[in-house]
């Protein structure tokens, strides 16, 4: 009937960005992963340095653990999961029955692979059940509002751990450029200078990424 | 038969500013078979969207909604009443009356309630409602004192009797307490009376068909000095003003009635 | 009486159940899709499944039109009698029930007096447990009017299973379930006075969240908490995202009376709509089910619905009650007192499974205090004969095992009432029990209706 309220507004907002930076971190963290087997013992450090969160773990076999399984820290991927279904699981007459239990489906998939003998094969599965969220978010969900938001929380998070991961600056040109594309259409209400200033700063050879970073936290929300 | 000017002034002062205020405020009397409201103007403040409605008991309800900050609330009403134009007030929904015969969580006895309705009871036996209630309103007014503080307005009858006194409000709930052990309906009032102070509270008795006034608080049956603005099963269903917003504050309440006889220079 | 062994061997197909009961796993895809029910332990919220057991309840068509009957009768005198009790009270004047059993219950709300909802409907959704004795003989055991809910778990699981086993659905003419979301719209809509029509409920921590939020994706309806409705002008209104008011016609609140709004009720309910009630009132709004209509389902009233389907439609009733005897009266008081141990004393305040006692499981000690208490609050307790109602199988790793179950008829009122075709069948999960409720750890059945 077309008619959204400001809180489920906020939640699909929310619900885009927590899929995505759980997908994101756990591509990312199969990446690193990799590169630590071998080299680097300490990389991790460097990664929560990036990421912005504290490096509260003691070894790098603490850090895969803890970082992507334990719900006692708020930063891991399991709690950033959980986030995700807390915004979905009252969303069920947005976005639907169909679409939600991928999301339920990620969160089992979780649990197994905390008990995993071969974790990154179970968080593929996680990946695999956002990936078919996203899918079935954009074939199955009728109001075009309601998928507009979700891809712009998703854009929104994406920039965010782009510019923290300094990413190539074309990388978040582009993204910068899809989300011009795509917020006026969500309906939502955002801060049109921010919006601006966000296009101004990916356009500068030598990308601020501090800046770029705060300027997009502020683009939603308060003003 | 007396002509009455009444003035009713309430003010809510908080110690910070509150927002999304709604409320509902009880507080204008209506005509019954004793009085008649010639006139009345009433201001609410902040001016907002009011709505008038009438409850489950009869009473006139406004009701409304101040969303922006504010740091005051109230009324300002006056008007003039024809009091004493009968006795009691004849029955016009027979139907209405059961409710009035069974206890609330406000009237509920306890063990000290229980034992001093046997006193009551065992000293004398009486024939009529009428007069029963009266022996009622009499032990009431001799057992307990009246003194500000003692009791709050959730306080229950059986608590006011261990306290051992309260406000008119209190000697009400007792009153209603014991008619309803006996299985005499019986309703919570609200008013004013002539003179200079707060609001009153008093009791209805179901006798024949007819809604006989006790104030047990002066022990005197209610007259033409007695303006009724509601009533109701106990004070819960009277308030004159109730309120609910968002702020974290200190509230004082400030209530001033004044009710005075017109003088009628007319001979007649 | 049919059970489920006879329509699986009516198709000559002895591997029928084990094949149904063992694939799909369909207490898995219930998990995938959050079939869940919440529910607090040591003061924390856990959302627990809800365990299904594959092994329906049959109920043919024949008996289920006998049902459907009773339960269509029943459901208006109910109706009719609410409104007479907020109206003129003419079977407390005619002295058909005692004064005392209204106004001193906890479903009475003075409230209410005087108000006529839309349509005059005050019991659109209610849902009347039964269970069928030994004998083949169905009793009503309570009603239930207040908020009902359970309907979306048989729902959801029909189409689940008809998913995991196709096959032995076909040709066993089996009614379709999965419509009482068209028969649940067509009651808000045959009440909305103009406007949406939202399911409201107290918030994703409450038992029932689960089915709030299917039945507003199958209806339709927007699902609201009460910080998303206000009262202004006498209307009631969803703000939307950009701050646009949309006016609101009819509201299917999940929320008990109690909470519905701080002004009128409990002052505390920070999940209720200020002024809701006041509209309401005016005619303004309509409120599914609405306020008050506890009156009737009180344990206490029960008693009377026999008595009441006599006084206000004139017929006798077609469902039976279990046997219940009033202590309130002299004679079923001695009555109770003499068969103290064949009977189950139920206390009227309490629902859920609790404030029930089962005479012969008390020591002595316990039976003489007991009895005092009785004695001392009559109108409190009933007391019914303990009825010995069947059991049904259920599948229990890869065992088969009795288990006591009830039945919850759903009946919508729309402008006539409607009776949907199924139920929610609740399973005791100990052996020794005959309470069912989901609260106390039991298991639901999906109830199926043959159309021959």
């Amino acid at each position: 009937m077309g008619i959204i309220s400001i809180e489920n507004t906020d939640k699909l907002f929310w619900l885009g960005r927590y899929t995505e930076r759980v997908y994101s971190t756990i591509k990312i963290f199969e990446n690193r992963f990799d590169s630590i087997i071998d080299m680097d013992e300490y990389e991790y450090s460097e990664f929560c340095k990036r990421q912005d969160i504290p490096n509260i773990y003691s070894s790098r076999e603490d850090f895969s653990q803890k970082y992507c399984f334990s719900l006692d820290d708020e930063n891991s991927i399991f709690s950033n999961l959980m986030r995700a279904y807390d915004n979905a699981i009252v969303l069920r007459e947005e976005i639907g029955s169909d679409t939600l239990s991928y999301i339920q489906l990620a969160v089992y998939a979780m649990k197994k692979a905390t008990i995993s003998k071969a974790p990154l094969i179970g968080l593929q599965k996680v990946t695999d059940n956002i990936a078919a969220f996203w899918g079935l978010a954009d074939d199955a969900i009728d109001e075009s509002q309601i998928r507009n938001i979700i891809k712009v929380g998703k854009i929104v998070e994406r920039i965010d751990l782009y510019a923290r991961m300094k990413e190539e600056p074309e990388k978040l040109r582009r993204e910068a450029k899809r989300l011009l594309n795509r917020i006026d259409k969500s309906g939502m209400r955002y801060n049109h200078k921010m919006l601006a200033h966000v296009n101004y700063l990916v356009q500068l050879d030598e990308l601020p990424y501090g800046s770029l970073i705060e300027s997009i936290e502020n683009l939603v929300g308060d003003e | 038969m007396k002509r009455l000017r009444f003035q009713y002034h309430m003010k809510l002062s908080f110690s910070n500013k509150v927002c999304n205020h709604r409320f509902t405020l009880k507080c204008i009397p209506r005509d019954t078979d004793s009085q008649i409201i010639e006139n009345y103007s009433v201001s609410v403040y902040p001016d907002h969207i009011n709505s008038e409605n009438i409850d489950s008991h009869g009473n006139i309800t406004l009701f409304g909604y101040a969303g922006e900050y504010h740091q005051s609330f109230g009324f300002d009403l006056e008007g003039v009443a024809i009091t004493g134009l009968s006795e009691y007030e004849g029955a016009k929904e027979l139907h209405k009356v059961g409710m009035y015969r069974y206890q609330t969580q406000i009237t509920e006895p306890g063990e000290k309630l229980k034992s001093f309705h046997k006193v009551i009871l065992s000293s004398e036996k009486n024939s009529s409602t009428d007069s029963t209630a009266h022996l009622i309103m009499q032990k009431i007014y001799e057992k307990l004192t009246y003194k500000q503080g003692l009791t709050v307005m959730e306080t229950t009858a059986e608590e006011v009797l261990n306290k051992g006194g309260g406000v008119c409000q209190d000697y009400a709930h007792v009153m209603l307490a014991i008619c309803r052990m006996e299985k005499i309906p019986c309703r919570y009032v609200t008013g004013m009376m002539l003179g200079e102070g707060s609001s009153h509270a008093w009791v209805e008795v179901w006798d024949d068909n007819k809604w006989i006034g006790f104030d047990p608080t002066n022990n005197k049956r209610v007259d033409d000095e007695y303006i009724k603005i509601s009533n109701g099963r106990d004070y819960s269903d009277c308030l004159v003003n109730q309120g609910i917003f968002i702020g974290n504050v200190i509230q004082n309440q400030e209530i001033s009635v004044f009710v005075y006889e017109e003088v009628n220079d007319k001979n007649d | 009486m049919i059970t489920y062994m006879d329509i699986f061997n009516r198709e000559k197909n002895v591997e029928d159940l084990e094949v149904y009961t063992g694939v799909g796993d369909v207490n898995e895809q219930l998990a995938r899709y959050g079939v869940k029910f919440g529910i607090y332990k040591n003061n924390e919220f856990k959302e627990q499944l809800f365990p299904f057991d594959m092994i329906p309840r049959v109920i043919d068509g024949e008996e289920f039109r006998y049902l459907e009957k009773g339960l269509k009768q029943r459901v208006k005198a109910l109706n009719l009698f609410i409104d007479d009790i907020y109206g003129e009270k003419h079977i407390i004047k005619d002295k058909v029930i005692p004064e005392e059993f209204i106004y001193a219950g906890s479903g009475y709300l003075s409230q209410c007096e005087g108000i006529k909802p839309p349509k005059g409907v005050y019991s659109h959704i209610s849902g009347i447990d039964l269970v069928q004795s030994k004998d083949g003989i169905w009793y009503v055991l309570e009603d239930n009017l207040r908020i009902p809910s359970g309907a979306s778990y048989p729902m959801i699981a029909r189409g689940i299973s008809r998913r995991s086993a196709p096959n032995l659905f076909a040709g066993k003419h089996i009614e379709d379930n999965r419509n009482y979301a068209q028969l649940l719209r067509k009651t808000m809509d045959h009440v909305n006075i103009g406007g949406h029509t939202v399911i409201l409920s107290p918030g994703r921590y409450n038992a029932a969240y689960f089915e709030h939020s299917y039945l507003a994706e199958k209806t339709g309806a927007h699902l609201v908490t009460g910080k998303e409705l206000i009262v202004e002008n006498d209307k009631l209104y969803f703000i939307d995202y950009s701050g646009r008011k949309e006016r609101v016609g009819a509201v299917y609140r999940r929320i008990s009376d109690e909470y519905l709004d701080p002004m009128n009720f409990n002052k505390e309910s920070v999940i209720g709509i200020p002024h809701i009630f006041d509209i309401y009132r005016k005619g303004n709004v309509a409120l599914i089910n609405a306020p008050g209509n506890g009156v009737a389902d009180d344990k206490g009233i029960y008693y009377f619905v026999p008595k009441m389907i006599k006084y206000y439609l004139g017929e006798e009733a077609v469902l039976n009650n279990a046997p219940t005897f009033l202590p309130y009266y002299e004679k079923d008081m001695k009555y109770v007192m003499d068969n103290f141990d064949d009977l189950v004393i139920k206390d009227v305040a309490e629902a859920g499974g609790y404030g029930v006692v089962f005479g012969n499981k008390l020591s002595s000690e316990e039976k003489v205090r007991f009895k005092e208490m009785l004695k001392n609050e009559p109108r409190r307790f009933i007391a019914q004969n303990v009825i010995d109602f069947i059991d049904i199988d259920i599948m229990d790793n890869g065992k088969l095992l009795p288990r006591k179950a009830d039945l919850r008829a759903f009946v919508l009122m729309a402008e006539e009432p409607m009776v949907w075709k199924s139920g929610l069948t609740r399973f005791s999960r100990n052996p020794d029990s005959f309470i069912v409720n989901s609260s106390q750890g039991g298991g639901f059945k999906d109830t199926w209706v043959l159309s021959q």
